[in-house]
């Protein structure tokens, strides 16, 4: 079962939706937010110790680090800024301003109750703001007094922003309930490929899960599903001139003399190479997620499991298959199989933070997986050789058979597979 | 023409029971006196009259006009009107004929001779046609027997004890199919930026060309005329009175039918169009994909064949088995026309161009549509008469 996401969104007024110290309204809706600043005072951690904490390991990571390098690293900073202790760059304003304002969804609720095995997905969709392009970054806010789960629960957001504050989470078990009711589930993770869709293990009560977006992420060399290359077009017969034709007479069969034989270089037609597959598209990118938590109620030691992943790369175009040569005295080569493209790399993964009490942090397995690269488009099967038909006339055999045997094409080199990317560091706040 | 003449002439032995044999005949007075020997003056001149001349036809076989001057000259006695026909008898001998002879020769299955097989000749004493039947296809036969039994201990699948026919016209082929294109068309550019990180001033990116539009299918071959059944030369002495009938069928060969058109190629397939600039934060619009090529146009059918003039045929035979004689002439249907070739489909629009950062890709490019059929090709212009055939009742 899952529970219905957002069907008719409430575009909520930024000017009185939260008067900064007020609550939220209580619901789901959508709302804009005009600034990083507004930005910083609604969504940031409340103490001056948590963003510092946070500011501290905010580019730790290998691959944060790289991105600083990247247009990426431009919304970066702007989050450092926004959940922790960063500073936007003047340079960095321009870019930021074209995003403006920011999109949120708000889950305001003082109790949530998620059934045995069911899968809330918490995820902004870009639809929800008419005219919004589908890549612009979302945010999603929660705000749960009590969020009450039964065994197998899941809550899971693709591609957003998280901001998870529950005061509590507590884990409910129903009456007559049996761990062997807790089956794999399906996170609704099949349809972009993700081959590990970070089920639970057995025993396992509650899973919080940080996924990559849904589309493919964006990349300048990257832009449009891979296409597999056109298959060569076979080469053209070319048939040696014909026996002089016999045909019937009183006397017998005799040879027509009509001497209208074909010119004919006795050349046929090479096959056609196949076209390359082009390059798969990257995986979604996992974004930050800022997750605090008041405290854990009636989970056994990590039983509260939050899970990071962004989305692995996209597979490459096959390339296409050679055509075959043409058969004739002098047979066609066959095409080269086209090249398959390479797959496309694993998306990349922002920060997980996790704020939770000290004494509570055992009770919470925190794992991430690093997203796989694309498989790599095969090669396109390579073209036959034309068959070597014999000459009719003699005086054309006077060349060197060896010369009339042509070659098969090349079988198209498969693509490689696109890189891995390392997941989403986690880091304990408290 | 005696049954021992015939086999001085031939350099075989009489045999109680038949043999067939490959003879070398080496002059045209021979194989004259073989195939034409014992006709009459009239059956001669009305043979000269009814040789069907290939001069004028369009789509004839050969290039040996003068094959209708050594036919009249071995059945009607004319002389070789040309130095070419002349040559070419001088050169064409000795040529070998396939005989079936012995005083008692019988035809008890469906022998088929030919097409275009070396003269026949059945020299008999007696022929005993028991449940079979002999079919020559565009092949001189000539039949010399004393006497004509029938028997009834086999049995034939023809409708005829003597089958003259010419041979079927080659159908045309299939024309060639139209060749598809091996790439789209040209794409358009991608826009880029100008400065790092800006997009402003930039262009969208251009849209493809639209694809051209596929080749078209190739006709069908002509079907070939059909060709004539060969002179024939049947000469019975005298029937068994316990004979019912004797049926000789004579059909000339009839046009091949004309090859289908080939299929028109498809249509190239669109540019795709050109990506928008991409930098930074920035973008522009993906340009449209080109718009699919229609399909090529389908070919045409190849015309069929003619039918053929039947060859004369003389038959010599007694006057009391008159009645019993039974000729049957059909004409010789013409080819029927070639199929249309279909028209090739329409290529596939050219993929939109993508867009860059938040801005929108181009629109993807239309099919294009499919290329019209060919035309069907017309039947043969003419049937083909059967030969004449000309009685003579002893």
């Amino acid at each position: 079962m899952r529970h219905e996401l957002c069907p008719h969104p409430l575009l909520g007024n930024p000017d009185n939706l939260a008067l900064l110290g007020e609550d939220w309204l209580h619901g789901r809706y959508c709302t804009e937010i005009a600034s990083p600043d507004l930005m910083r005072a609604l969504f940031g951690p409340s103490s001056a110790s948590a963003c510092t904490a946070r500011s501290r390991v905010f580019y730790k990571s290998r691959q944060m680090q790289t991105r600083q390098k990247l247009p990426l690293g431009i919304h970066d900073r702007a989050e450092e800024y926004i959940f922790a202790n960063g500073i936007i760059p003047e340079e960095d304003l321009p870019a930021i301003q074209r995003h403006l304002p920011f999109r949120v969804c708000v889950l305001r609720c003082k109790t949530l109750r998620v059934g045995v095995n069911e899968v809330f997905d918490l995820s902004a969709h870009a639809e929800w703001w008419p005219g919004l392009h589908f890549r612009e970054e979302l945010y999603v806010y929660v705000h749960i007094n009590e969020l009450i789960v039964e065994p197998g629960a899941e809550l899971v957001v693709f591609g957003n922003v998280l901001v998870f504050c529950c005061d509590e989470v507590r884990l409910d078990k129903p009456e007559g309930y049996s761990a062997r009711d807790t089956g794999t589930k399906d996170t609704g993770t099949k349809d972009i490929g993700t081959k590990d869709t970070g089920t639970k293990d057995t025993g396992t009560d509650v899973q919080l899960s940080i996924r990559g977006t849904r589309h493919y992420a964006f990349s300048n060399s990257r832009r449009v599903d891979a296409y597999d290359g056109l298959h060569g077009i076979d080469g053209r017969a070319c048939l040696p001139p014909p026996q002089a034709e016999i045909v019937p007479s009183i006397f017998g069969p005799i040879i027509d003399n009509d001497g209208n034989r074909p010119s004919n270089s006795g050349r046929a037609e090479d096959g056609g190479d196949g076209g390359d597959g082009s390059i798969g598209t990257n995986g979604g990118m996992a974004m930050l997620a800022d997750i605090r938590l008041g405290k854990l109620t009636h989970f056994q030691r990590k039983g509260f499991r939050i899970f990071g992943k962004a989305g692995d790369g996209n597979r490459g175009g096959h390339g296409g298959n050679g055509g075959n040569g043409g058969n004739g005295p002098i047979p066609g080569r066959g095409g080269h199989g086209g090249n398959g493209g390479n797959g496309g790399n694993g998306g990349l993964a922002s920060n997980i933070f996790i704020q939770v009490p000290q004494t509570d942090q055992h009770l919470i397995d925190a794992e991430t997986a690093p997203s796989a690269g694309g498989q790599g488009g095969t090669g396109g099967r390579k073209g036959q050789a034309g068959q070597a038909l014999e000459q009719a006339d003699n005086e054309d055999k006077d060349q060197n058979t060896d010369t009339l045997q042509a070659d098969d094409g090349l079988r198209g080199q498969d693509g490689k597979t696109g890189k891995s990317r390392a997941g989403a560091e986690i880091y304990f706040i408290t | 023409m005696k049954y021992q003449d015939i086999l001085d002439i031939v350099g075989l032995n009489s045999h109680e029971k038949q043999i067939t044999a490959t003879v070398k005949i080496t002059s045209v007075e021979d194989f004259r006196v073989l195939f034409s020997g014992g006709l009459t003056d009239t059956q001669r001149t009305n043979f000269a009259k009814h040789i069907p001349s290939t001069a004028g036809q369009e789509n004839k076989i050969y290039n040996l006009d003068f094959l209708e001057q050594i036919v009249s000259h071995v059945y009607a006695n004319t002389e070789l009107r040309s130095a070419e026909a002349q040559k070419f008898v001088d050169e064409a001998f000795p040529i070998e004929i396939d005989v079936l002879t012995g005083e008692n020769v019988t035809i008890s299955s469906d022998m088929l001779i030919g097409p275009g097989a070396r003269p026949y000749l059945i020299n008999a004493d007696t022929l005993t046609i028991d449940g079979g039947s002999l079919t020559v296809t565009s092949t001189a036969l000539t039949i010399r027997a004393n006497k004509l039994v029938f028997t009834q201990n086999q049995k034939s699948a023809k409708s005829y004890h003597i089958g003259i026919l010419g041979q079927t016209g080659m159908n045309g082929s299939k024309g060639p199919d139209g060749m598809p294109y091996d790439s789209p068309a040209q794409a358009g550019s991608s826009a880029s930026a100008p400065t790092p990180g800006i997009c402003s001033g930039a262009s969208n990116g251009d849209g493809g060309l639209a694809g051209s539009s596929g080749a078209e299918g190739g006709s069908g071959q002509y079907g070939k005329d059909g060709l004539a059944n060969l002179p024939a030369n049947i000469s019975i002495a005298a029937l068994d009175e316990s004979a019912e009938g004797f049926v000789i069928f004579t059909q000339s060969g009839m046009g091949g039918d004309g090859g289908d058109g080939g299929t028109g190629g498809s249509g190239q397939i669109g540019g795709h169009g050109g990506q928008g600039c991409n930098s930074g934060c920035e973008g522009t619009d993906g340009g449209n994909g080109g718009a699919g090529g229609n399909g090529g146009v389908g070919g045409n059918g190849g015309n069929g064949g003619s039918g053929a003039d039947g060859n004369p045929i003389v038959i010599t035979f007694p006057t009391a088995g008159k009645g019993k004689l039974n000729v049957i002439s059909m004409d010789a249907k013409p080819g029927t026309g070639g199929r249309k070739g279909v028209g090739g489909s329409g290529g596939r629009g050219g993929f939109a161009g993508s867009g860059g950062k938040h801005k929108s890709g181009g629109a993807s490019g239309s099919q294009g549509k499919f290329g019209a059929d060919g035309k069907a090709g017309p039947i043969g212009q003419h049937d083909g008469s059967p030969g004449n055939v000309t009685y003579h009742f002893t």
